[in-house]
């Protein structure tokens, strides 16, 4: 049998025929199938041994007690340990794989190492310093309140003209102003557990403002009464809802605070304050419409000054932003009138978390209170998603030759301005904490334990200050010295993770405290003071113009919870939230 | 006999041959495991059980491969006089390193296989999946596929002789199957998470 074409045709398809009966080629098929479900970059299931452990959630001020269920010590879930979660906190794990994370540090959008933004800020400074320049090193922080802040705060005394930025309040606007008028540096903090009648004016206090525990236990007990133009699920959840004009916060404010004046119903602290006599007349200046029958304001009033102990909280809006100095000022007087400052029920002190004295830095500044053109190198510290800031309050306040670097989760915020932008250790990557939320009257210490390794490129701010200033500071080097501040001092009482009695500070040794705050612990401080009499009414000042507040230059958002796009969107679109009960599902407009 | 229909045969058969005999061994890597290992030893001399080494965790989670720490509770020093023995308690012990066993059933990332409902609810014995591994007297190679990556023992041919089924096993059949007998009924996202 001779070879030719027609035979190696005929043998191959034999051949070809062949291989159908056999495994081979349904094997290449389903194999190659599985290949394109299993690509290098995706995801792996982690495996090893399920653990579980205490920590807190550091992604908002309310520094929710959570439980992290790790797979080989990669956590894979959070769940509330005890107290409602919202789903930022349910979703606090994704923050490390979201996919806008930052994870290689970049130079005009280009990737470049970390270290070269280090060497770019120090030739910045020593460039200053060279031409005796008036121009400031500043860092703009984004997340304020943490350890972290205050050493930054500190490490910016070592450097020359040191700055340290912090952005325009949203949450915990009211009880800033209303600290203002207090004697001393007492900061007030809402006792919401305590209120019995609370007038939010925009602000979203039962969706999703301050501790969503707290407030969610609160809400059963106190009336709340909602101002605000739409009717946001803040106003549907409220017990009556005021539909005023868009812009008439600070009228509406106002009109209330001339009433209680005018039937005698304001408290005595505040006829006591040496500016009520000019209040009275800027009062009289003030009238402004906010769309409410001039009874319906007269109700309220009296509602307000009978159902005690009433406050008025005046944040801000999550889609508009901060209201203005007026506003606040003007919600801060409201609330002495109501005789709800400096005591239980109103805006009450707060104990400050214990600091070790050599701590003492820069003062803390606001971005408007600086000259423009006078910032010569800008470090924006943004280790959380969720902060917006209009650039142009910052970019107009920048030198013309300004060098502007980040420490950043990722290049989709503020931090996309930067020239330089290293990645910044994320929750659950670096040990953190998170400064008291607005409604807690007790000075708190929690902290987040490190769960995971960072990206090989990430620093975080403050060890990037660090360098500069030529020092070694880390921030779980920071947060060790603070917790042995906080046992130094004596006060407070620590609850471990698990426990429901807490010990008091002076039964632990400094080392078992730190470790007890590593496992979930909760350091607490309150002390009762019997009252504070406010000061002032008014900040120095400040005027009462009833004027709609422009809309430029406004700072958006709420707090930083935008962690997972999933859950994000889940609790946006959906019923997931948590509602007090049937009764309060339809507020009343008037 | 037309020539053709010889030739065609011809090629026929081979390729039926190649392809039940030789291909599928070149789908597959054989790699060798960090260390030679008998189970034998250690059930049959030892006179150990499957769940001395093989164990659930407090939160009923199967355990897997031992870790070094367990390992070391009895190997500390060497137990035993072969090189496999030196060597574990030299390179791995007494240097706190893992080591990096091969797992021949290891399931792909989309199938959820609990140990506990079978073991300990089911009444299960290990072999009846395991097979006779317990009783083997060295650690065979691994066998993956170079192209999906899982072992051959969840995913492929039957490793059987001739790719003939052996008994057990931890392919998706052999479980639709021991369940389809036991007049389990399941869907699809029972096990594929």
């Amino acid at each position: 049998m001779g070879s030719s074409r027609r035979r190696l045709l005929q043998l191959a398809g034999g051949a070809g025929a062949g291989l159908i009966f056999t495994p081979a080629p349904w094997r290449l098929l389903g194999d190659s199938a599985i290949w394109t479900q299993n690509w290098s970059w995706l995801p792996k299931t982690p495996r090893g041994a399920l653990t579980s452990r205490a920590t807190h959630c550091t992604l908002c001020p309310a520094g929710c007690a959570v439980c992290a269920r790790s797979v080989g010590g990669i956590p894979t879930g959070l769940w509330p340990a005890g107290e409602p979660l919202c789903p930022a906190g349910f979703a606090g794990h994704h923050l490390a794989w979201h996919p806008q994370r930052l994870r290689e540090a970049r130079h005009d959008g280009s990737p470049d190492a970390a270290a070269n933004e280090v060497e770019a800020l120090r030739g910045r400074l020593e460039a200053i310093r060279a031409r005796r320049s008036r121009e400031c090193f500043a860092v703009l922080d984004l997340a304020p309140g943490r350890t972290a802040s205050l050493i930054h705060r500190r490490l910016l005394a070592r450097i020359d003209n040191g700055a340290y930025l912090e952005p325009p309040a949203i949450e915990g606007a009211t009880a800033r102003a209303v600290s203002a008028l207090l004697p001393g540096n007492v900061r007030a903090a809402l006792d919401l557990q305590r209120t019995k009648t609370l007038l939010s004016v925009g602000t979203p206090v039962a969706d999703g403002w301050g501790s969503p525990a707290r407030v969610t236990r609160a809400l059963r007990r106190f009336r709340l009464v909602h101002a605000e133009a739409q009717q946001s699920r803040a106003a549907d959840i409220a017990d009556e809802w005021l539909r005023i004009h868009p812009g008439s916060e600070t009228a509406l404010l106002a009109g209330i605070a001339g009433i209680l004046i005018e039937e005698g119903l304001e408290s005595p602290s505040a006829r006591r304050c040496p500016d009520y006599g000019e209040f009275r007349a800027a009062l009289r200046r003030a009238r402004g419409e906010t769309g409410l029958a001039p009874d319906r304001l007269r109700q309220l009033a009296r509602t307000l000054a009978r159902e005690q102990p009433a406050a008025v909280v005046a944040d801000g809006d999550p889609a508009n932003g901060p209201y203005a100095p007026e506003t606040q000022a003007a919600a801060a007087a409201l609330n002495v009138l109501l005789g709800a400052v400096g005591v239980p029920g109103g805006f009450a002190p707060r104990m400050e978390v214990p600091a070790p004295n050599e701590w003492a830095g820069v003062p803390v500044s606001a971005i408007e209170s600086l000259e423009d053109g006078s910032i010569g190198a800008l470090l924006i510290d943004e280790p959380l998603p969720g902060c917006s800031l209009p650039w142009t309050l910052v970019e107009r306040k920048l030198a013309k030759d300004a060098l502007v670097a980040a420490c950043a989760w990722s290049a989709v915020g503020v931090s996309r301005r930067a020239e330089w932008i290293v990645p910044a250790p994320v929750f659950l990557e670096t040990l953190q904490d998170t400064p008291p939320a607005p409604d807690a009257v007790e000075a708190s210490f929690r902290i987040s334990d490190a769960f995971l390794p960072p990206p090989p490129d990430a620093i975080d701010a403050v060890t990037l200050l660090a360098r500069l200033a030529g020092e070694e500071m880390a921030p779980a080097k920071a947060l060790e010295e603070r917790a042995a501040a906080i046992h130094a001092s004596g006060n407070g009482a620590l609850t471990k993770a698990g426990d429901a009695e807490a010990l008091p500070v002076t039964a632990l040794d400094s080392a078992e405290f730190w470790q007890s705050l590593k496992d979930g612990g909760e350091w607490r401080w309150s002390k009762e003071t019997g009252g504070v009499e406010p000061a002032r009414l008014f900040p120095p000042g400040a005027g009462l113009s009833v004027e709609p507040v422009r809309a430029a230059e406004r700072v958006s958002g709420w707090r930083p919870a935008g962690v997972s796009p999933l859950l994000a969107k889940l609790w946006q679109e959906s019923e997931l939230k948590e509602r007090p009960g049937a009764p309060r599902a339809g507020g009343s407009a008037s | 006999m037309d020539r053709g229909v010889l030739v065609f045969g011809a090629g026929f058969a081979l390729a039926v041959a190649a392809g039940w005999l030789i291909l599928p061994g070149v789908f597959y890597a054989k790699v060798e495991q960090p260390l030679a290992f008998s189970h034998e030893a250690h059930t049959q001399t030892g006179g150990m059980a499957c769940e001395d080494c093989h164990g659930f965790r407090d939160d009923g989670s199967f355990a897997g491969i031992p870790t070094l720490e367990q390992c070391a509770s009895c190997h500390a020093e060497a137990v035993g006089t072969t090189e496999s023995e030196r060597k574990f308690v030299e390179e791995y012990v007494k240097l706190g390193r893992e080591p990096q066993w091969l797992v021949y059933s290891r399931q792909p990332d989309n199938a959820w296989f609990p140990h506990a409902p079978h073991v300990k609810a089911a009444g299960l014995p290990c072999e009846s999946c395991h097979g006779d591994h317990g009783q083997s007297n060295s650690l065979r190679p691994l066998e993956v596929n170079r192209i999906s990556g899982y072992s051959r023992d969840v995913m492929g041919r039957p490793s059987g002789p001739l790719g003939l089924r052996r008994a057990g096993g931890m392919r998706m059949d052999d479980c639709v199957r021991c369940h389809a007998g036991a007049d389990l009924r399941h869907s699809c996202l029972d096990c594929h998470k």
